[in-house]
């Protein structure tokens, strides 16, 4: 028999308070997770790129509506940097860095943003998701009375928080910026871009989460993890290119890069036209074959979320 | 024992393809705490993924304090897996095992310290899971499973890695949460000394059969009129020759023993001399004492002999 004195116990007490509805566990999963990677050196170096990259749009917007509003066709002064035609300015700020707040200004910051998460999410994925499943947590999760429901919510509400605080919300500050600096019936006359920017990233987040989520269950370190995403995001698009560019294939070949096809439709979304080099021609996808794209893969990895998370989880 | 069984199975089943996991389980158990017993591959933790409704079963029914559907909120779990969060302080884990089961983010986190104070756990628990000894890990995983102040515990393996006082300690803790606080515990464990301490009633479970489900003291306590004979010789022929008396055998290599059952002592030499007769050579009868370990390996052989 136990030896151990039970005087050395404190009194237990029975608890009788109030319980919130189970689902709202998910948010508790959320915050959790979202605090593991707030403490992840590589969050903090991508987050401060996505910061200094909005700091270039929210200026170089600034520079824009600013020397629209100088005298035209005069010079005008920039910082120390001495004097610059206002029209020059202006064909290099429109033109060049698209920074003008034009649906490809949009367009540009969105896509580089998404670049950012693609890194983050290669690089903390497993730690989001993948340890929970070497550490053979998922039956912790899944014994609470929310379950796995509230696990893969929870998950999903976390990652889909680090993709709109890198594009959505960013973007969003960027056109509201230009409200300020124009006038307010900007909004008005272009509901479609406010509209366009949460489309977008909305489109990029249910590509990359569920994605994220497909490829941490089968892979689970993040070695394996980035050479499945590199594949997908430059052997892809490389293998479309040489079929399409330089074999004169279908374009509808397009439809095997993933990442081209969420591009495609955050361009339909924001209405921006398609980015074309002198000379090139316009080998754009069918927006409807973008949208089966996303949705073989969303549907495909959500298959496999739900069956590898679950499945893990009951072995464990 | 109570009127409504905590845990009920009837003709449960689990089958994975053509393997069966678990075959026509049905037993029931009421409030105290219960061991659940086998070997490596018995059908414990599929039966318990069961009785938490995490997997299906392909036939049969489990009901929990008299209901179908299974309440998680009604059950803490306390998994064989490390099943942490290294990352998280040892009252963050709890705390937030605590939000999972629906308790505010405020209560929750005093409900932690409770019951982390209440398994003396001190300082400790202001560091990281991943800095904690096996001891503390299992406390930690207890008390997630009590914070939420659930009426059953299932705890699968709770003293797997402790050393001797640890177990103890652990041990202990579990009967103050039956004795004390009236909890109903399912503790799923290979050690028999553990089950031998601590618990009310067992369910013995080997190759997915129900092997015995009834009270401890029924299954090694009753030592009235049980014996205990090693048989050599013809020990087939013996056994056979001793029909319905014999409860259980256990192979030994060159002998066998048998445990027996008889009405009275008055019965002894006549078990003695069916025993000659059938050309078994007797090398040792004596009353049998309770003893889990010997009425297990009985049970296990038994069922191996009625398999032959």
């Amino acid at each position: 028999m136990a030896v151990t004195s039970l005087n050395s116990f404190l009194e237990y007490r029975p608890w009788r308070g109030l319980r919130n509805p189970v689902w709202m566990g998910a948010f508790a999963i959320t915050r959790e997770s979202l605090k593991l990677i707030f403490t992840r050196k590589v969050f903090w170096v991508v987050f401060s790129l996505a910061v200094l990259n909005f700091l270039l749009y929210f200026f170089g917007q600034y520079l824009f509506f600013w020397v629209a509003d100088q005298q035209p066709d005069g010079l005008v002064r920039v910082g120390g940097f001495g004097r610059a035609n206002q029209n020059d300015m202006m064909q290099f700020l429109r033109s060049v860095l698209k920074m003008d707040g034009s649906p490809e200004t949009f367009r540009n910051f969105i896509n580089l943003q998404s670049r950012g998460i693609i890194v983050l999410l290669v690089l903390a994925g497993a730690s989001l998701l993948g340890e929970d499943l070497n550490q053979g947590s998922l039956i912790f999760y899944q014994s609470k009375s929310g379950g796995m429901r509230n696990y893969i919510v929870g998950k999903f509400l976390a990652a889909s928080f680090l993709v709109h605080l890198f594009a959505t919300v960013p973007a969003l500050f960027l056109f509201l910026e230009i409200c300020f600096i124009d006038t307010w019936t900007y909004l008005l006359y272009h509901p479609r871009l406010l509209f366009g920017i949460i489309g977008y990233g909305f489109v990029i987040n249910i590509g990359l989460v569920s994605l994220l989520f497909a490829t941490v269950g089968f892979f689970r370190s993040t070695i394996g993890l980035i050479m499945c995403w590199a594949g997908v995001f430059f052997l892809l698009p490389s293998l479309c290119a040489i079929m399409i560019d330089r074999l004169r294939l279908n374009p509808a070949f397009r439809v095997l890069d993933f990442w081209y096809c969420v591009e495609r439709l955050g361009e339909k979304c924001l209405g921006a036209s398609p980015t074309l080099l002198p000379g090139q021609t316009d080998h754009s996808l069918n927006p409807w074959l973008a949208v089966a794209s996303l949705g073989f893969v969303f549907f495909i990895s959500s298959f496999l979320t739900i069956r590898i998370y679950f499945k893990k989880g009951v072995e464990s | 024992m109570g009127e409504i069984p905590v845990i009920q199975c009837r003709n449960l089943s689990r089958r994975f393809g053509s393997k069966t996991v678990l075959n026509n389980v049905s037993f029931e158990v009421y409030p105290g705490i219960i061991g659940l017993l086998g070997p490596n591959g018995a059908g414990k933790s599929t039966l318990i993924k069961l009785i938490l409704g995490l997997d299906i079963p392909s036939s049969g029914g489990i009901t929990l304090f008299g209901k179908t559907k299974v309440e998680l909120g009604k059950i803490g779990f306390m998994p064989e897996a490390k099943a942490i969060i290294p990352s998280m302080k040892g009252f963050e884990f709890v705390a937030f095992a605590g939000e999972l089961e629906g308790l505010k983010r405020k209560d929750a986190l005093r409900r932690s310290h409770e019951i982390l104070d209440c398994l003396s756990m001190g300082e400790a628990r202001f560091r990281k899971l991943g800095e904690y000894s096996t001891g503390m890990i299992q406390k930690v995983k207890l008390a997630q499973a009590l914070v939420h102040d659930p009426e059953l515990l299932i705890l699968d393996e709770p003293t797997a890695g402790l050393d001797p006082p640890a177990r103890n300690q652990m041990l202990d803790y579990l009967s103050y949460f039956a004795r004390q606080q009236g909890k109903s515990i399912v503790l799923s464990t290979h050690l028999l000394g553990d089950v031998q301490s601590v618990c009310d009633q067992v369910v013995v479970l080997n190759f997915g059969n129900c092997l015995a489900s009834c009270s401890l003291e029924t299954l090694v306590g009753n030592k009235e009129n049980r014996y205990l004979i090693e048989i050599a010789g013809n020990q087939i022929d013996s056994i056979s020759a001793l029909g319905n008396l014999c409860i259980g055998t256990q192979d030994m290599g060159g002998f066998t023993k048998v445990f027996i059952q008889c009405e009275s002592t008055a019965e002894i030499n006549h078990i003695a001399s069916q025993v000659l007769s059938a050309g078994g050579v007797i090398k040792k009868f004596i009353p049998l004492e309770g003893n889990l370990d010997d009425a297990f390996f009985a049970l296990l052989d038994k069922q191996r002999m009625e398999k032959i």
